[in-house]
């Protein structure tokens, strides 16, 4: 025991002690950033973020990929960062502005009803809601069974059934609801155009019809990956191939 | 009395008759009712069938823009016998064509054989190559007439114009007749009673003349605007029986707009022939927060209705609600005049001497043909303090919609405020799960698990003594083991343990615990080993008041591990 504790007190040392270091880089950062330099700030922040995520320093890279015009790297850290936190109105704010600026205007499909509305059930952002929901009904509930268990009076050990049911229940539907949150975010990963202008072709490699082109900044969503060549749709439902060199993935 | 009747008499009349019918020759014709005629003129065309009954559709002509028809008449006579009939189809048409049209000659086929109508030409004469008929020398027998007050105007001047008919026929029946579109103009019509016919002499000749309508056109772009197509459709009645289409189309008049003279003042007004301005309050002095009335009345002659509200620069502490507009604004044969006036309800907020805002501007006067300034004498206004209001003053802020100049992302967040964890932490969404998952089931077993050993205790309250005895010894031995370096801590924790062990196989209180009881116990249940168990004590008991006459702690600890066994065995035996 002594020596598990031991090990943690040293962990949570190195961790107090890098985050200490980070911070100084991030206000570093948004000093050059304030002062307009911006390609320090930027350096400062990709730094933190080289194997680490963090949501300031995400928001605050596309807030200087912004001011140096670079509106596809700008994007693609603003989504990094509402993947943080979807919810946060400055994220929202800055990704209409520099969605804006982009060349590529793509009409969304239609919305389609129900199937609407599950995408909104399982969208990625929610994942974590339902983990926290499932965690709350799934031990809560065996809780009220544990605590069943040596509950003497009938009539308790009847509310104890009944609320263990019920918060397993949830615990199961939230279950699935997770794993299919889980599933989408493993099966459709976004990206973002980081090239000027990069051709969409119809089949993998270079010798394909170009079916359009996309611009910097645009957001797709890549379904398949061949080697360097994967296949991404649009939000208007269109698809085609396109060089991995050629976005980044959020 | 016999009816005798003569059969050559009567053989000799059907003859004759038939003669007389067979003798009626079958003709066709075409004419016209207009030639020369202009573009844009409508004319007749009407086809006449004589001794023969025929449907003639209207033919498709080159040059000429069907617009309806037929108009039909029939005649039937007999002279000396002889039967004859004739039936006309009239067809209205207008002419497109600037150059001569060619109305081919129309077969038909009779009785008789091929009737066939001779061609002939329509001539088409340029507008401005027919004898004006604006001076009403010869108006022919029905004239439509389009008159104007003026035909040079300056933009913005207003043209009083009257469409006339003009007519020498008593028994003329109006069918219908267009007004023009004006385009370029400002149209406002003049109210004025059904038209009637009145005599009027032009060029020694009587015409009945009927005003059908007068309006007051304002030009709004200058060049020369063109009022054309003022047309009439009626019926003249030749006889009781019988009668003709007429059709007439006024010479199309034109205006001549001259644009306004440069430079056009940039608060200008408009284009009137009089123009003044009349400010009235309601009252000349008031209370802080009382409501008065401003009333701007703009009188003159010309489109008054061109009058837009006047940008004033009202102080910034009266409160200014959107002007009622009130219009008194005639429109007769003489042109348009009245007053147009833009009543204002005011709230000065504060106290003060003020004095109101009035329009400024120029207007050009066509009669002058010159800009002239719109002004008035200023007014001014007294308004003290309204004590009613509690004695303070009314703070009163106008507010406007605020512009946005420009749009900027937001500022970067400056505070290190959320986790910055490494990204191999970030894809644990299974082992998280999977961690969630065991917990629930984990801490149901662990509950079913002490619960099941509790019940197996209350069964078996011998073992459970037995399992409490080695606990406890287990438990006070591990502690004694790591005071094994500090005699004076070693020897009480190995009693208190030795103690507590032989308390929990007896079963016994703490204040049970006698030496010679706890020996008599042990010489009952384990009578082997009770001599063994009192030495222990006993140098047990030494060692805690003089430690340098016992045993080594390690020694001590061997013997009392192994004496804990034996007494275990001896104890189940």
């Amino acid at each position: 025991m002594r020596q598990l504790f031991t090990v943690l007190l040293f962990g949570w040392s190195c961790l107090i002690w890098s985050q200490d270091d980070f911070e100084i880089i991030f206000q570093t950062a948004n000093e050059a950033y304030s002062a307009g330099d911006y390609a320090e700030a930027i350096a400062g922040y990709e730094s933190i973020l080289e194997d680490r995520m963090h949501f300031e320093s995400e928001y605050n890279l596309g807030n200087a990929y912004y001011k140096m015009r670079d509106w596809g790297s700008a994007i693609l850290h603003y989504e990094r960062a509402a993947q943080l936190s979807p919810s946060n109105p400055d994220v929202r704010t800055n990704l209409i502005l520099a969605n804006a600026q982009i060349k590529d205007r793509i009409e969304s499909l239609p919305s389609n009803g129900i199937l609407d509305i599950w995408d909104r059930i399982v969208a990625p952002g929610r994942f974590k809601l339902w983990m926290i929901i499932m965690a709350f009904g799934w031990i809560l509930g065996f809780g009220a069974l544990a605590w069943r268990v040596w509950e003497t009076r009938l009539e308790n050990r009847r509310i104890l059934g009944t609320s263990a049911a019920a918060l397993l229940s949830l615990g199961l539907i939230t279950m699935l609801l997770a794993w299919s949150t889980s599933q989408r975010i493993e099966s459709s990963k976004s990206a973002i155009i980081t090239v000027s202008e990069t051709p969409i072709r119809n089949e993998p490699g270079t010798n394909g019809m170009t079916l359009f082109m996309l611009h910097e900044g645009t957001k797709v969503t890549v379904m398949e990956r061949q080697g360097e060549h994967w296949e991404v749709q649009l939000a208007n439902g269109n698809t085609g191939w396109i060089s991995s060199s050629d976005l980044t993935e959020i | 009395m016999q009816f005798r009747c003569n059969k050559s008499a009567v053989l000799t009349l059907c003859f004759m008759l038939f003669c007389g019918l067979a003798w009626s020759q079958e003709a066709l014709e075409v004419s016209v009712n207009r030639n020369p005629v202009q573009t844009g003129e409508q004319i007749q065309l009407t086809f006449t069938l004589k001794n023969i009954t025929r449907k003639i559709d209207a033919p498709k002509i080159n040059g000429l823009k069907f617009l309806g028809g037929p108009s039909t008449s029939n005649s039937t006579s007999w002279v000396n016998g002889s039967r004859s009939s004739e039936s006309s189809y009239t067809y209205s048409y207008q002419v497109t064509s600037k150059s001569d049209i060619t109305v081919p000659g129309y077969e038909l086929k009779g009785s008789q054989g091929i009737l066939k109508s001779a061609s002939f030409i329509i001539r088409v004469q340029e507008r401005n190559q027919q004898q004006q008929r604006g001076n009403k020398g010869d108006l022919g027998t029905v004239a439509c007439i389009i008159e104007t007050s003026s035909r040079n105007v300056h933009v913005g001047e207003p043209i009083v114009v009257n469409f006339k008919i003009f007519n020498r026929a008593n028994n003329l029946d109006v069918r219908k007749f267009n007004i023009p579109e004006t385009p370029g103009f400002w149209k406002e019509t003049v109210e004025t009673p059904d038209p009637r016919w009145e005599p009027q002499i032009i060029a020694g000749k009587r015409y009945n003349v009927a005003n059908v309508r007068t309006m007051v056109l304002f030009p709004q772009q200058t060049g020369t605007l063109t009022i054309e197509g003022f047309d009439l459709v009626g019926y003249m009645r030749t006889s009781f029986f019988d009668g003709q289409n007429v059709t007439a189309s006024a010479d199309p008049v034109k205006i001549s707009v001259s644009p306004l003279p440069e430079p056009i003042p940039s608060n200008y007004l408009g284009s009137f022939g009089q123009l003044r301005v009349n400010a009235q309050q309601s009252e000349r002095a008031c209370k802080t927060n009382e409501a008065i009335t401003l009333d701007l009345t703009f009188t003159g002659e010309g489109n008054l209705k061109f009058i837009q509200e006047p940008e004033l620069a009202w102080p910034g502490e009266f409160e200014i609600f959107d002007p009622e507009v009130i219009d008194r604004i005639k429109v007769t044969e003489k042109g348009e005049s009245g007053t147009r006036t833009f009543r204002y309800v005011v709230i000065p907020r504060a106290p003060g001497n003020y004095i109101l805002p009035m329009p400024t501007g120029k207007w050009f006067n066509w009669r002058k043909e010159a800009y002239s300034d719109l002004t008035s004498p200023a007014l001014k206004l007294e308004v003290t303090r309204n004590e009613s209001d509690g004695g303070g003053q009314v703070n009163y802020n106008s507010k406007t919609d605020v512009q946005v100049l420009n749009q900027d992302i937001q500022y970067i967040h400056t505070e290190w405020t959320g986790p910055c964890l490494p990204k191999s932490r970030t894809n644990n969404r299974s082992r998280d799960a999977a961690g969630i998952l065991a917990f629930g089931p984990m801490l149901l077993g662990a509950s079913l698990w002490l619960r099941r050993r509790r019940e197996r205790d209350q069964l078996d309250p011998k073992g459970a003594r037995k399992r409490k005895a080695r606990a406890a010894v287990r438990k006070g031995l591990q502690e004694a083991k790591q005071l094994v370096n500090d005699p004076s801590a070693f020897y009480p924790a190995l009693g208190a343990a030795l103690e507590n062990y032989l308390l929990a196989k007896l079963e016994w209180n703490a204040s049970q615990l006698q030496r010679e009881a706890l020996v008599g116990a042990l010489q009952a249940h384990v009578p082997d080993l009770h001599a063994r168990w009192s030495e222990l004590l006993q140098a047990l008991d030494m060692a805690r008041y003089a430690p340098g006459q016992v045993e080594v702690p390690t020694s001590m600890l061997a013997t009392s591990e192994a004496l804990i066994n034996e007494t275990e065995k001896a104890w189940n035996a």
